[in-house]
């Protein structure tokens, strides 16, 4: 199975994008496709991470199971399998 | 859905109660009083991926699910009724602000995810099987 675009490996990353999978890598030991996916527009890329983790990840009165539990009810209704 | 379905799984033990509202259930033989059954917690996250009106939730979380199920089918039919709803269940404007912008960040992810053919990871456990 591939992406319908083309995107940018780790190995073949430089630059921006290059920092950004080492920052991924770090946080969470691999590459997630969806990240990959986003290569194209690594400006783009950052804005998604950063927003993604102020919201999943910041202080909220929300617990965490919370909002992963939303993120999970909403991908469901989407039939999001991924 | 399943790379989030994981990161329920990892998060469900430490928030247990902001869920089902009560202590999390220990099988006899847990070692510590804060041990968990990970077979039971799993099996929690298949119920609640597969259907999470047939889980336990406690009222104000499944009222917050049940406005961002209306949101991702139909934002336009939101209205302020169902967020004085969401209020008088005890939640906070913070929360419905955060409740609604996680929701919105997924219905985007989503999308980004279908559209461009994002493969699966291929690693990662299934969740929501029977």
């Amino acid at each position: 199975m591939a992406f319908w675009i083309h995107t940018v490996s780790p190995d073949d990353a430089d630059g921006a994008l290059k920092r950004l999978y080492g920052q991924a890598l770090r946080r969470a030991g691999r590459v997630y496709n969806i990240v990959r996916a986003m290569s194209p527009n690594p400006e783009a890329l950052r804005a998604s991470i950063a927003l993604y983790r102020a919201l999943m990840k910041g202080p909220s009165p929300l617990s965490r199971a919370q909002r992963e539990l939303i993120a999970v009810v909403v991908s469901r209704v989407n039939a999001c399998e991924y | 859905m399943q790379a989030h379905a994981g990161d329920l799984r990892a998060e469900i033990a430490n928030d247990w109660e902001s869920l089902f509202g009560r202590r999390i259930p220990r099988t006899p033989d847990a070692r510590a009083p804060h041990e968990a059954d990970a077979a039971a917690l799993d099996a929690r996250v298949h119920e609640l991926v597969r259907d999470w009106r047939a889980g336990p939730l406690t009222e104000p979380t499944g009222a917050l699910l049940a406005y961002v199920e209306k949101l991702t089918r139909s934002a336009a039919s939101c209205t302020a009724a169902d967020v004085q709803m969401l209020r008088e269940a005890g939640w906070s404007d913070r929360a419905v602000h955060d409740a609604v912008q996680v929701a919105a960040y997924f219905n985007y992810i989503n999308r980004v995810a279908d559209a461009l053919g994002v493969p699966p990871e291929p690693d990662l456990p299934t969740w929501g099987a029977p």
